[in-house]
């Protein structure tokens, strides 16, 4: 599914967030977003999934308007954006058990598919701790885990090496190239150059916005 | 200087801490001095004034309300020492485990960062501290007494001596959950080394600095204790949850507060088809904070046992049945954390594929059949306890768990406070009023429903009226969770 932005800014008052700028991530490519901080890479992704409506220009998900409220939008695009919302009272197991069945996943092959995705990423052996009880890097590593097992055509992640080490920065490369290469289509922002070599087929620089 | 050299200075090491702290205070506060007193003072004044507009006639209304001689005769009996003991005891035992989230000594992070941190005595760095929390604790306890005596009296239950007695109870009991209080936040940190007295162990005595504390009192021990690790999390935590307050995020000021979840880590949840699995979930949530679950239901039974009996006869007063419909909502309420827990996702990115009202309805689900269970055979049973036929209290009953359920939908997903029209920062009161409203519409209607029925019993107007308002307090509870879900995005 290709995700279009079409001449998209977003000014707030007086600050201009993101300078106007169009990008296209066709089917099963993935798109870089770089720029130093505070050049608008969280701002145009979150306009990408729909979440922030831009100031200017359009977005579009496939024929679909960017826009979260639109439950086609939803279940088309997994957004690693933020921090997810996660449930103090389940262990990271369950959270993957209720994400399976909320998108109607098979319950008999439930189970397996949960402990291969938290093994994906490395934190199997996690399996049964809460949320709370994470260091900040297996954090990240279970809210990965999180956004790439819900289904989607689209995935968009926000500095998905945020807090992992140089062997989990490998790993997370190796596992968006693999999602692309499966036909899902990936847009990050991201400052490490070995992800960006590894997955990126096409990478866009952003520049700061004046004002 | 470096801070080496400073502690090194003989100039510095000749002053004392207090002369150290009354420099601090200058340097940040100017000669004017730290201006919390006045305001800790200032809040005393509002809590007296509140409770002698507000809540002495309440009271005093609910005294000449219920059955004054009983009462009266209940004062004079022993079993209200016993009473009154569990109720302290109660009371102590809450103090001291809030003591563990937010004790009485929280100091502002740069304090304790900057000047707790440094040589200087804790007891002296943190006294001021221990100097409001003292005053607030003695002042709630004393307008407590004060109240409750008065209104004793007002109501003409008791002689007026008893108002001083009362006071002087109040302030014992504010004394004893103070203790309390202080005690749930000393023991986070492990025993200082450092023997009761002497913050200057291992110093020689021409080092020791001229007013080096000596105090063996018990409080002062238990504030060295204080780690400065524990006081900063408390401290961050504290701004946490006020800045949570103010901007109306009950998510952020739920979790700081609550205790994280750790039993129950074997159990499993498992795939059981995407409604289901939520039920499951809840389940599994109660399973893991059972204290919750207990609280909940034994709210929820005991506001059941109030309306049975209302219903049923007229002995009871029916304003009781407006405190038990406000006890009831706190009891569903306390059944409802998958909902609240779900109404949390509200403008994240979407994970879980349940549609948002679909997903809120069924996290009714737990919390309502559990409400309705216990609301239904302990309301019953109360009925027939006091001489009606189950008939008289069930439709009233099931009723109460419907509305309940509409107005804890319109609590979970309250969304933001709302803004004035030229200020985006909402007021005090305004946030106050957004948070009960819930709260109070389910307080009003049920109650309602309850007197109306004990003043009109057979009307079929009251009747029909009855099953409308449930109706729409469901309906809107789930018109919240489609407007939330629409409406969520930033600007």
């Amino acid at each position: 599914m290709e995700i279009r932005a079409e001449d998209v800014s977003k000014v707030i008052g007086p600050a201009a967030l993101l300078a106007p700028v169009s990008v296209t991530a066709p089917s099963g490519s993935c798109l870089v977003l770089r720029g130093p901080n505070g050049s608008g890479k969280t701002t145009l992704l979150r306009i990408l999934i729909g979440a922030l409506p831009a100031t200017t220009g359009t977005v579009h998900v496939g024929e679909h308007v960017a826009d979260e409220r639109d439950p086609a939008v939803r279940a088309a695009v997994a957004a690693l954006v933020g921090a997810p919302a996660t449930y103090r009272d389940l262990t990271l197991r369950d959270h993957l058990v209720l994400l399976d069945a909320t998108w109607g996943g098979d319950a008999d092959t439930c189970d397996d598919r949960v402990a291969a995705a938290l093994e994906e990423v490395g934190i199997g052996e996690l399996d049964g701790r809460f949320p709370h009880e994470l260091s900040s890097g297996q954090t990240q590593l279970f809210r990965l885990a999180l956004t790439l097992f819900r289904p989607a055509d689209v995935l968009v992640l926000d500095e998905p090496e945020q807090r992992l080490d140089t062997e989990k920065r490998a790993l997370v490369a190796e596992l968006v190239a693999a999602r692309r290469d499966a036909g899902t289509t990936v847009v990050l922002a991201c400052h490490d150059p070995a992800i960006t070599e590894r997955v990126a087929d096409q990478v866009v620089d952003l520049v700061a916005a004046e004002g | 200087m470096s801070p080496a050299s400073a502690a090194s200075d003989p100039a510095v090491a000749a002053m004392s801490d207090h002369e150290r702290l009354a420099d601090i205070v200058h340097v940040l506060h100017g000669p004017s001095g730290n201006p919390a007193r006045k305001e800790v003072a200032y809040a005393a004044y509002v809590g007296f004034i509140v409770v002698g507009l507000y809540g002495f006639p309440l009271l005093r209304a609910l005294v000449l309300a219920g059955d004054r001689g009983g009462m009266a005769d209940a004062l004079r009996s022993p079993w209200v020492v016993l009473v009154g003991l569990v109720v302290v005891a109660a009371a102590a035992a809450l103090a001291r485990e809030a003591g563990r989230v937010r004790g009485p000594i929280v100091a502002p992070v740069p304090w304790v960062d900057h000047v707790v941190a440094s040589s200087l005595d804790r007891w002296a760095a943190l006294r001021p501290w221990f100097g409001y929390s003292l005053f607030a604790v003695l002042a709630a306890g004393a307008l407590t007494g004060l109240l409750v005596g008065a209104s004793l009296w007002g109501a003409r239950v008791a002689a007026p001596w008893v108002v001083g007695p009362a006071v002087v109870a109040g302030l014992l009991v504010g004394l004893a959950v103070g203790a309390a209080w202080l005690l749930g936040q000393s023991r986070l940190s492990p025993p200082t080394s450092c023997p009761a007295g002497t913050s200057e162990r291992g110093l020689r005595p021409e080092q020791r600095r001229p007013g080096g504390a000596r105090s063996r009192a018990p409080w002062v021990g238990e504030v060295r204790r204080l780690g400065i690790h524990d006081l900063r999390t408390q401290s961050a935590r504290s701004n946490r949850m006020v800045g949570g307050v103010q901007a109306g995020d009950l998510r952020a000021v739920r979790l700081e507060a609550a205790r994280p979840v750790t039993r129950a880590r074997t159990k499993r949840l498992r795939h059981r088809g995407p409604v289901m699995t939520l039920v499951a979930r809840d389940f599994l949530g109660l399973r893991r904070a059972p204290g919750a679950a207990v609280v909940g239901l034994v709210l929820s039974a005991a506001a059941a046992w109030a309306l049975g009996a209302t219903l049923s006869t007229a002995a009871v007063p029916p304003l009781v049945a407006f405190v038990a419909a406000l006890v009831s909502h706190m009891g569903f309420s306390g059944l409802s954390e998958g909902l609240r827990l779900e109404a949390d996702t509200m403008g994240t990115p979407a994970l879980f594929g349940s549609p948002p009202v679909r997903a809120a309805a069924t996290h009714l689900l737990v919390p309502g059949v559990l409400h309705l269970a216990v609301t239904t055979v302990i309301g019953c049973v109360a009925a027939v306890v006091a001489g009606a036929d189950v008939g008289t209290a069930l439709p009233w009953l099931v009723m109460t768990t419907v509305v309940l359920a509409g107005g804890n939908l319109l609590a979970a997903y309250r969304g933001r406070p709302p803004t004035g029209p030229f200020n985006a920062v909402p007021s005090a009161q305004g946030v106050l009023l957004w948070y009960a409203m819930p709260l109070i519409l389910d307080t009003l209607i049920v109650g309602g429903m309850v007197w109306g029925i004990t003043r009109w019993p057979t009307s079929g107007l009251l009747v029909i009226g009855s099953w409308v308002a449930a109706a729409v307090m469901l309906y809107a509870g789930l018109n919240r969770v489609q407007s939330e879900s629409l409406s969520h995005r930033d600007v």
